[in-house]
């Protein structure tokens, strides 16, 4: 399973209500959902009611920015793996922050599953997934260089700005230049998995591939710097982000969010 | 090896962060003052490559000729890499930043947690990486040894420092974490060592200019040895946690061979600090004694290289 920065991208140009909310409401949604999530008690049954609430919300929010569903499944089952490994081991294990422990099961091997562990491995999992879904629906409903300008308005630092700026104009010029890379190679029917070759010719392969990728994509910023310079940048120079106003609906659906928190967090007491 | 979000707590993720903004902001000033010039667009347009070719999946069956291995595949980071072809930690730094920062919108990592991922593979995998390179060069290994060398821990260090964080959040448990984490990264650390030698080797044959060597020789030995006694110290602090309750190795094999009339013999021999610790302080201790046996041995070290200088 693979998404590709340019599917990424090509999903942010889609038109719907939630594509055209501004960059900078999306980040704070995105962030005041994840801060309150990653805050809720680690051992609490509650939690279950909370974070279906809030991903309830997140996938309402998804459904209305008509994403393609197989893309939303592909970007899912890429962002899982790691989480759900470490979730998945927790009711083997012994949660250094807890005291009694009630045995569900005995496995062999001494291996015990634990109520306590299984909670615990629940309730971060699923609080990961809502972190994960928030994230999603940030990224793919937010081109990259609005989500740079969203954060400049918001106050990133110019330097940083900068630095991001560059970086996502040519992130798709390099992706596409792996491609090509990709592409010749397949003509050649390299392949990282064929045994039939020497491992270590391989491995020069793909260190090549990668030495050329870092020395063009050195050429290039030196070319893009020059060209800079000759269109008079200087050490104060900073990216011009023009003013945008944020609209009535834009506040609207912040003070919603902040209002699903808000109620999440008091009805569930 | 990124952290997801809610692995950590909030309040150990700011402290993540502090450590983090603090080096970036050290790290961005590199880049527009220590350079000979504002070199910040450059090195936008560099991470955009970076986060590239961190794509570019490669066989783990390449390192580990295991047919179960097949279709397992890891990718390079880079940290090393990057730091020695600048000459300076803090390229690796700035990149992997800028890299981590675009992965977590991918949800490869998380947000609140972007601080330890920094941690992790931007400022312990560019300085230890960095600084085992020069330090290896200046006791005249050969480099792409050395190299390799630096490669190999800028994967496996932060692996290291991942198991405590994650053990810290109360997430993982340290020894099981240590082991999984540190297997995996240090099998990856052999490939990422590997490639950073090859291109390295590609860079400097197509444009030697862009490989800062000068600096490489000019690195003080201070610098290293800061580094160097940073690190061991903390693999110090760690290292009691670590350690097993069950006597090792060689103390088992002894207890088994050893008749006891030896045993006896030794006993009035009492060491300085029994099983590792100094009695009375718990945990905290064995701390203590293992970095005062590590400065012991540091002292003496220093000691030893002087008198072998003055021959």
């Amino acid at each position: 399973m693979h998404v590709s920065i340019t599917e990424m991208e090509r999903e942010t140009y889609r038109k719907s209500p939630i594509h055209g909310i501004d960059g900078r409401i999306k980040i704070l949604m995105t962030l005041a959902i994840t801060i309150y999530v990653v805050a809720l008690p680690r051992m609490e049954t509650l939690n279950f009611t909370k974070l279906g609430i809030l991903e309830a919300y997140l996938l309402l929010l998804l459904l209305f920015s008509k994403i393609e569903l197989s893309h939303l499944a592909a970007r899912f089952l890429i962002a899982l793996p790691f989480g759900l490994g470490i979730s998945i081991l927790q009711p083997f294990l012994k949660q250094p922050f807890l005291n009694d422990f009630t045995i569900m099961y005995r496995l062999p091997m001494g291996v015990e599953v634990t109520n306590e562990g299984l909670l615990y491995g629940a309730i971060i999992f699923l609080k990961f997934f809502v972190c994960i879904s928030a994230v999603i629906l940030l990224s793919s409903t937010t081109s990259m260089s609005e989500l740079v300008a969203s954060a400049r308005r918001l106050g990133l630092p110019k330097e940083m700005a900068l630095l991001f700026t560059m970086m996502v104009r040519y992130l798709f010029v390099f992706w596409n230049m792996l491609g090509r890379i990709r592409t010749a190679q397949k003509t050649r029917c390299f392949e990282i998995w064929n045994r039939k070759v020497p491992r270590k010719w391989t491995l020069e392969q793909i260190g090549y591939t990668i030495s050329s990728l870092f020395i063009r994509s050195y050429e290039q910023g030196e070319r893009t710097y020059q060209s800079m310079l000759c269109r008079g940048y200087c050490a104060d120079a900073h990216v011009y982000v023009d003013k945008k106003k944020l609209h009535i609906t834009d506040f609207a659906v912040l003070a919603i969010t902040f209002g699903v928190i808000i109620v999440t967090h008091i009805q569930a007491f | 090896m990124h952290i997801p979000d809610t692995f950590i707590p909030l309040g150990q993720a700011a402290i993540y962060w502090i450590i983090s903004i603090l080096f970036i902001a050290r790290a961005v000033k590199w880049a527009r003052k220590d350079m000979n010039e504002n070199m910040i667009p450059l090195f936008g347009v560099l991470a955009a490559g970076i986060f590239v070719l961190q794509t570019i999946n490669i066989a783990a069956s390449l390192l580990i000729p295991v047919p179960m291995f097949t279709g397992v595949s890891w990718h390079i980071v880079g940290a090393a890499l990057t730091a020695i072809i600048f000459a300076s930690p803090w390229a690796a730094v700035l990149l992997m930043t800028m890299v981590l920062a675009i992965q977590s919108l991918f949800g490869d990592g998380g947000i609140t947690v972007m601080g330890a991922n920094i941690l992790n593979m931007g400022i312990i995998g560019g300085f230890i990486g960095y600084y085992t390179f020069i330090g290896l060069s200046k006791l005249s290994v050969k480099r792409p040894a050395a190299m390799f060398a630096g490669g190999w821990l800028s994967m496996l260090l932060p692996a290291i420092a991942l198991s405590f964080e994650l053990w810290l959040a109360g997430t993982f448990p340290l020894k099981q974490g240590v082991l999984l984490m540190g297997t995996f990264q240090g099998i990856a650390g052999i490939g990422e060592g590997l490639i950073t030698v090859i291109v390295f080797g590609a860079i400097i044959k197509a444009r030697p200019d862009i490989v800062n060597e000068g600096t490489h020789k000019k690195e003080s030995t201070a610098k290293v040895a800061a580094v160097g006694i940073f690190a061991l110290f903390g693999l110090a602090a760690a290292a009691p946690f670590l350690a097993s309750g069950d006597p090792d190795g060689l103390q088992q094999t002894a207890s088994l061979v050893v008749s006891s009339e030896i045993n006896n013999m030794i006993a009035p021999i009492t060491p300085l600090f029994p099983s590792y610790a100094i009695p009375g302080m718990g945990d905290a201790g064995k701390v203590a004694a293992i970095i005062i046996g590590f400065a012991a041995i540091l002292i003496m070290w220093i000691g030893i290289s002087r008198v072998i200088k003055k021959v």
